[in-house]
């Protein structure tokens, strides 16, 4: 098992090298021009000689692929180089940026499996009774409302009109409420289809038959022998929400002012900030692909069938 | 008990007094806190409260001092300034006119690669004359100058701090830096030594909320004390709150139609009457942006100096455009209008589609991020293009000089017009120290511009901000970059 994870993470580093390419590809084709991407509208008052002239002080004067070269020169002695507007390691503004964004994963995902299996369960115990259809309807909308939309519901009624909670920021267990709702609801939506699903599945084999007919609780038979085996699926959902949410929740961050890494790569996209692009992007896959690596190993735990080789 | 509660009282109103804190909300993480290294006005709105310039404008436009109290210039070419007595920087050390070279020196330095270097790029020699006196020399001649060193990238740095200041900027100014959440918030104190006295408020916390919806229930709910740029219809609805003060005040910013006259549809000055002609600026200013803005004329608006006052040459009229059209022997035109993502010019870019279709000219809209947009209205095929634009040293040099210098084709000169007459003004403008004969120069070009229209000025967007009616004092000039709040109070 050990020897199956370390080559899994071996596998990784043409997978990591692969995505700093596309990133670059695209920023390639991409028309445009840092200097005038970071500037903005006040790039207008600027002379084309004084523009040429930043351009050649940041570095940004060299052709693309000779700054990939070196930027991939710097990546392999584990330098991820400056951002272009910041003047700041990359590493440092993720770094920054990282703890907000795995408070808040963590946190909605708690929400989400508690929510979405609970919800998967009932539905499936009780198909096709109006206990079904309530929990197939909830997680249809929760799937179904932008977190735009139900971000700023929540922040109305509970910051503005209750006055419970603060509205937006980060800082205290209170400001992780609303975000984290937000983003665990939507998101248990999906778990709860998924659960529902295999649940029916396991309910329908001959061990669930036979641990019935022996008389066991049916609670007992539900959770212990039909929920155990439906386990599998569940969990890769679970682990693929979790990978989605490590790269950030940029809708939820954007409503919630939550200083996250999903916003420090939108706001890097939109100056062209092109090592802070790499270096985010770079680190959420990497981010991803360990969740992976854990799901498929806590396969092995759920399933003592499932060998590493 | 009596003691007790005079006690009580007297703890009760030293807590107050020591715990003012003023919440504003901005939109975006400042990319650094050093002036220098920036030209952004999320990290101009945070240092401009820890640094400060040489000189101020105040917002009715007059240039007053700064951290300089006297100015004179000995010859046209040397400006010599008096520095301020008796200030320090907050880390304890002198201000004085070394420490001006120093900083001057360190933007003019192209290692130090100044964004807002071009601001300050007149300037040949900056030298101590004594501990108080520095001389500032252009060569040629360079007169707004003055109104440069006011650009909050002039702001004075103690330039042995170099490195550090972008994560904690040390100035002269009314506040000092405490600490930077980034992507959160920047909290500033009140810095007890200032020159100018302390200011009543201990603390300023900038906090960082992207969307302006979540400013809005901040604003209500008591999370924030001030923020700016409300859109025109959050505006209203806050207007409408008792709870709530608001205000627009005039800026520097203007927004513009520019035509290729290079282009061989538009060179027949006929065919760009016709445009200017079929556009209701009232129509865009009252209904579409809700009164916060001005319908504009001259390139420039009347907050910058040297503005003109002109009568519009072609007003809404299209039974007059329609006739132009035909005159000019033109059926059937095709114009393509380049923007940049900006939901007030998408929104003014279809009332000119609109517009132009009264007049049968068909208008493709093609929305770009900035950067594209920029390659496309630098490409000899652009035909339209919208801009807004900032005269941030509210000098008419700044923006008259961009737009109309043929120099500056296709740069910043995007209507390709090129007329030595006005480059000659253009330039004699720069030249020439005497106000009355500036004024007079710039009424010439902004006079010309609007008649033989190498660009329509849409309008003059209005600053707008919305705070609670507690906060009072503060002052803001032109745009919210320029806050002060070395007179703000906050009476709850």
């Amino acid at each position: 098992m050990l020897r199956y994870a370390l080559g899994r993470l071996l596998g990784t580093v043409p997978v990591l090298f692969g995505v700093t390419l596309l990133v670059f590809l695209m920023a390639w084709v991409t028309p445009g021009d840092p200097v005038v991407a970071m500037l903005g509208e006040a790039s207008q008052g600027i002379s084309r000689q004084a523009l040429e002239d930043l351009r050649r002080e940041l570095g940004l004067d060299r052709p693309l692929p000779v700054q990939y070269v070196g930027y991939v020169a710097g990546l392999l002695r584990g330098d991820l180089g400056d951002s272009i507007r910041s003047r700041r390691p990359v590493l440092a503004e993720i770094r920054d940026r990282l703890p907000a964004t795995i408070e808040l994963a963590l946190a909605a995902l708690t929400i989400a499996v508690a929510l979405g299996v609970a919800l998967g369960v009932l539905a499936a115990v009780r198909q096709r009774t109006w206990v079904d259809g309530a929990a197939i309807a909830v997680a249809l909308v929760g799937v179904s409302i932008p977190v735009f939309w139900s971000g700023f519901l929540l922040m109305m009624v509970f910051a503005l009109e209750l006055g419970w909670l603060p509205a937006s920021g980060r800082g205290t267990w209170q400001h992780l409420v609303l975000p984290a709702f937000t983003v665990g609801v939507s998101s248990a939506a999906f778990i709860a289809r998924i659960t529902r699903g295999a649940v029916l599945e396991a309910l329908a084999q001959d061990y669930v038959r036979t641990a019935k007919a022996k008389g066991l609780a049916p609670r007992r038979v539900v959770l212990r022998h039909a929920l155990r085996n439906a386990l599998l699926p569940i969990v890769t959902v679970v682990g693929l929400q979790l990978g989605g949410l490590l790269g950030g929740a940029v809708l939820t961050e954007t409503v919630f002012a939550w200083p996250g890494v999903g916003r420090l790569l939108v706001d890097a996209i939109v100056a062209r900030d092109l090592p802070l692009v790499q270096g985010s992007v770079l680190v959420v896959s990497l981010l991803f692909i360990l969740v992976n690596l854990a799901v498929d190993l806590s396969y092995a735990a759920i399933n003592p069938r499932v060998r590493y080789g | 008990m009596r003691t007790l509660l005079v006690a009580l009282a007297l703890f009760l109103g030293a807590s107050l007094a020591a715990g003012q804190t003023l919440t504003t909300a901005i939109g975006a993480n400042p990319p650094t806190l050093d002036p220098q290294l920036t030209f952004n006005g999320f990290s101009f709105h945070v240092s401009n409260q820890v640094f400060e310039t040489l000189v101020r404008v105040t917002p009715e436009g007059d240039v007053v001092p700064g951290l300089a109290t006297d100015w004179s210039y000995p010859d046209p070419t040397t400006l010599r300034l008096e520095l301020r007595e008796g200030v320090a920087f907050h880390d304890g050390a002198p201000f004085d006119a070394d420490a001006v070279v120093a900083s001057l020196g360190r933007i003019l330095d192209p290692a130090t690669a100044a964004p807002g270097r071009f601001v300050l790029s007149a300037i040949q020699e900056v030298r101590a004359v004594d501990a108080r006196t520095v001389e500032i020399v252009t060569d040629p001649p360079f007169a707004p100058l003055l109104s440069h060193l006011a650009h909050p990238v002039a702001a004075i740095v103690p330039a042995a701090l170099a490195d550090t200041l972008a994560r904690a900027p040390v100035g002269t100014g009314p506040f000092t830096f405490v600490r930077w959440v980034d992507g959160s918030e920047v909290v500033l104190a009140a810095n007890a030594d200032y020159w100018g006295g302390a200011p009543a408020i201990d603390e300023v916390v900038v906090r960082i909320i992207p969307e302006i919806s979540t400013q809005i229930v901040e604003l209500r709910s008591g999370g924030v004390d001030m923020i700016f740029n409300v859109p025109p219809d959050n505006f209203l609805t806050l207007q409408a709150d008792p709870a709530i003060t608001t205000g627009a005040i005039d800026g520097w910013s203007s927004t513009h139609l520019i035509m290729n006259v290079a282009h061989p549809k538009l060179a027949d000055l006929r065919v760009r009457q016709a445009l200017a002609h079929a556009i209701d600026k009232a129509l865009i200013t009252d209904e579409m942006l809700r009164g916060l803005a001005k319908p504009g004329v001259a390139p420039i608006p009347a907050t910058v100096r040297y503005a003109a006052t002109l009568e519009e040459p072609y007003p809404y009229d299209v039974e007059g455009a329609r006739a132009l059209l035909a005159e000019a022997g033109v059926a059937d035109l095709r114009l393509r209008l380049d923007l940049y993502q900006n939901p007030d010019l998408e929104a003014v870019a279809q009332v000119l589609q609109f517009a132009f279709a009264e007049i049968g000219v068909d208008l493709e809209i093609r929305v770009q991020d900035f950067s594209a947009y920029t390659q496309a209205v630098q490409s000899d095929d652009m035909e339209l293009a919208m801009t807004g634009w900032g005269t941030v040293t509210l000098d008419a040099d700044y923006t008259l000089y961009a737009f109309f210098h043929s120099g500056e084709i296709p740069g910043n000169n995007r209507s390709r017009w090129a007329d030595p007459e006005i480059d000659a003004l253009l330039q004699r403008g720069r030249d020439e120290p005497d106000d009355a004969v500036r004024a007079e120069v710039y009424a010439l070009v902004q006079d010309a511009a609007a008649n033989a229209l190498p660009m329509v000025t849409l309008y003059y967007p209005r600053f707008t901000f919305a705070k609670r009616p507690a906060v009072q004092g503060e002052s803001i000039a032109f745009s919210w970059i320029l806050l002060d709040l070395r007179g703000a109070t906050l009476a709850d």
